[in-house]
């Protein structure tokens, strides 16, 4: 045998038979044994993400009592005063259709305020996705990414993002600030929940599965200790990370 | 990189010289013990939790036919491409056709130890591409024309003055400027680079089968810039990162970051199933996988060296080997420097090419007890050993040496008379350099002798005895 098609020929000569059997035994079930860092049965699962997320660095916006209006608008209002002029925001069309809350509240400060956000009035995006389709270049440019979180993870904070039709997935990577909107449905427990949960999503297209072509787990701002171990936040990915907590409603989409 | 391995003992000892790196690795290895032994003890189940890690990788490796197999059946029915490469030209060949069909021009990079191991940069830099780490160590190290020292913190040997007269001279920071300032440069200068690249090349930490999904754990988010911008993304992975089954990644993520930062997770955790889908405004329009062989498979059939195939470069062997905190990354002379590099290094390179690394180690076991996936690493270092022997790396002297002091241990009676005579002869060491005897001059000027303080424990113990003392 030549050096070149060893490899191959060590992956490739079984045939499909042989393979299915294999693969067969591989997937047996090995249960992993259980650890203390996982989220105990009734463990308040918004309080452990809070606590994980805000012990990674990341900032926790709680709408359970004032409601989402009196929570983000003044939100947003401090950080345009803070810049000293408009915010320019990059929107998940997800959070733009007429039944969403945080649509409400970025038509209600829009003036003044928000700057670059065409999709306020609700338009339409590549293959007749309701919102903007941001660019790359208007996403470099933004100041903030709002998006919509698919799944989060209370044992480690992490918030989970799939690509959908109309959002990029820059837009939680680009922008130097990040607000994630999560809503109470969306927290599952340990790692290994999310494994089970991710199952009964439906994937990207008719040949996928829920694992699909892409998806990402956020735990905190971009971080790096590479001089001198020294810790430093928003090398590449965003240095802020906020998450809007909604206790109930989850907008419809 | 270089094989520069031959130079091991020259390199170990200039590295044993340099004050400066002696400081600094020092502290890194101290904070990177302290983060990981925190985040180990919150895990009461952390040997439970270390024993699966291993299981689950013994199942993949030695399923590993079958799992790469299906890696590739399921990559690719999600639209992904999957190549195999025999070597190192292998692999860099496969990367330049890519660029090619493709026009590209700009590249790059997110952290890949496997890019190092087949000298990727610079084979495309000799065909004329343009390469750019986004890692900020191993941003700092091109700058530096440096190789990495650290397969986990690239530029950890450089101090922030050397790091901050280095952007200086590049990205025109103040000479003396702090950390936080560099980072931000470093940020906008790489940002435009993002942007304008043709392919971004990545590693990757895991291939799951079951899925066919490729998963890189990364803490800068340079990594999802690389596979999320360009057009096109290309994975380099050694064949040994497949994974047969998607419920296995949960224990071995929490082993990995646990034991490579002491973080729970890494702050991005990417899992890429192919290409772009319809309807969606970024994200690369096609994605390579090149799985590598380069001397694993040669490591996979060989009974004794197999376990090797289980690392998950976590990086913590490094950071608790004496031997690395003493003469750093770049003394080892190739890619994998610590512990797992004195082992799978002799392996990839050639053991002849390599002998002196089986001996980069004092066996003190450390590395054996923080390996998150149990890899009995100094019983492999010995394998090495012996493997070198067998075929002849060692020279005439050691053996001679072994030889007699076999025969002293033998006999107990040889043995006691050796010691005796060895004392004074210790003691006179002590005292008075030798530095131009050789091998006993080097051996000395590298260390400070501990003086023998008293009687021997034999003495001590009779005489104990002598007085009727039971303790
Ligand atoms: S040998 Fe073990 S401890 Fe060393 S890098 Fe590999 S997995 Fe980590």
């Amino acid at each position: 045998m030549t050096a070149r098609g060893r490899l191959l020929s060590f992956v490739g000569d079984v045939d499909t038979t042989t393979q299915q059997a294999a693969e067969g035994r591989l997937l047996e079930v090995h249960p992993s044994p259980w650890v203390a860092s996982r989220p105990a049965a009734g463990e308040d699962l918004a309080e452990r993400f809070r606590r994980e997320l805000e012990a990674l660095g990341g900032e926790w916006l709680d709408t359970a009592e004032l409601g989402i209006e009196a929570v983000l608008a003044p939100w947003l209002r401090s950080l345009a005063e803070g810049l000293g002029r408009p915010l320019r925001v990059v929107v998940d069309p997800q959070l733009l259709t007429a039944s969403s809350p945080v649509f409400d509240v970025l038509k209600s400060v829009a003036a003044g305020v928000l700057a670059v956000l065409p999709a306020v009035v609700p338009g339409t995006c590549g293959d007749g996705v309701p919102g903007t389709c941001a660019t790359t270049a208007e996403l470099a440019a933004a100041d903030l990414g709002i998006s919509l979180v698919d799944l989060a993870i209370a044992e480690t904070g992490t918030l989970v993002e799939r690509p959908r039709p109309g959002r990029p997935r820059a837009l939680s990577l680009l922008p130097p600030h990040h607000l994630a909107v999560l809503p109470r449905c969306r927290l599952v427990a340990g790692l290994e929940d999310l494994f089970d949960h991710i199952d009964a999503l439906e994937g990207d297209s008719e040949a996928d599965d829920a694992f699909g072509a892409y998806f990402t787990w956020i735990s905190g701002p971009s971080r790096t200790a590479d001089i001198e171990k020294v810790l430093t936040v928003g090398v590449h990915g965003p240095g802020r990370l906020t998450v809007l907590w909604l206790d109930d409603a989850l907008p419809a989409s | 990189m270089d094989i520069n391995t031959r130079d091991f003992p020259a390199r170990a000892r200039q590295a044993l010289g340099d004050g400066a790196l002696r400081r600094a690795l020092a502290t890194s290895n101290k904070s990177f013990r302290h983060s990981r032994d925190q985040a180990v003890a919150e895990i009461p189940e952390w040997q439970a939790l270390r024993t699966y890690g291993q299981q689950a990788k013994k199942r993949a490796v030695d399923a590993l036919p079958t799992a790469l197999n299906a890696f590739r059946d399921r990559f690719t029915a999600r639209g992904g491409q999957v190549h195999f490469a025999e070597d190192a030209a292998d692999a860099c060949a496969r990367v330049r056709a890519i660029l090619e069909r493709h026009g590209a021009r700009r590249i790059v990079k997110s952290k890949s130890m496997v890019t190092e191991e087949v000298r990727l940069n610079q084979d495309l830099e000799n065909h004329g591409y343009e390469v750019i780490e986004s890692d900020l160590g191993e941003y700092i190290v091109q700058l530096a024309e440096e190789a990495p020292s650290h397969i986990l913190a690239p530029a950890i040997h450089k101090s922030r003055q050397d790091i901050a007269e280095l952007l200086h001279r590049h990205l025109g920071t103040a000479p003396d400027a702090d950390i936080p300032t560099m980072t931000r440069a470093a940020r906008v200068a790489l940002r435009q680079r993002f942007l304008d690249a043709d392919v971004g090349i990545s590693g990757g930490n895991f291939a799951v089968a079951e899925t066919g999904t490729l998963v890189i754990v990364e803490n800068e988010g340079n990594a999802r810039l690389t596979t999320t911008l360009p057009k096109v993304h290309i994975a380099l992975v050694g064949i040994e990162k497949v994974l047969p089954r998607r419920r296995d990644l949960a224990p071995l993520l929490r082993l990995l970051c646990r034991s490579a930062t002491g973080q729970q997770l890494g702050s991005y955790i990417s899992f890429i199933g192919g290409p772009r889908r319809s309807g969606e405004s970024d994200g690369p329009e096609e994605v390579h996988v090149i799985l590598l062989d380069g001397g694993r498979l040669d490591l996979w059939h060989d009974p004794k060296g197999r376990e090797a195939l289980h690392c998950i470069r976590c990086g913590a062997c490094l950071n608790v080997c004496p031997v690395y905190e003493r003469i750093g990354g770049h003394a080892y002379g190739w890619v994998y420097p610590g512990p797992i590099g004195s082992v799978i290094t002799p392996r990839f390179v050639g053991l002849g090419e390599a002998k002196d690394l089986a001996h980069a180690s004092s066996l003190c076991g450390r590395c054996d007890e923080v390996c998150p996936v149990k890899i009995p690493l100094h019983k492999l270092l010995l394998e090495n050993r012996a493997q070198s022997v067998e075929q002849g790396h060692v020279d005439a002297g050691a053996g001679l040496v072994v030889g007699g002091f076999a025969r002293l241990v033998g006999s107990p009676k040889l043995w006691r008379w050796a010691l005796a005579l060895a004392r004074p002869l210790y003691r006179l060491l002590r005292r008075t350099p030798v530095t131009r005897w050789g091998a006993l001059g080097a051996w000395q000027a590298g260390r400070t002798l501990p003086s023998l303080e008293g009687p021997s424990f034999r003495q001590r113990w009779r005489r104990r005895h002598a007085r009727g003392g039971g303790r």
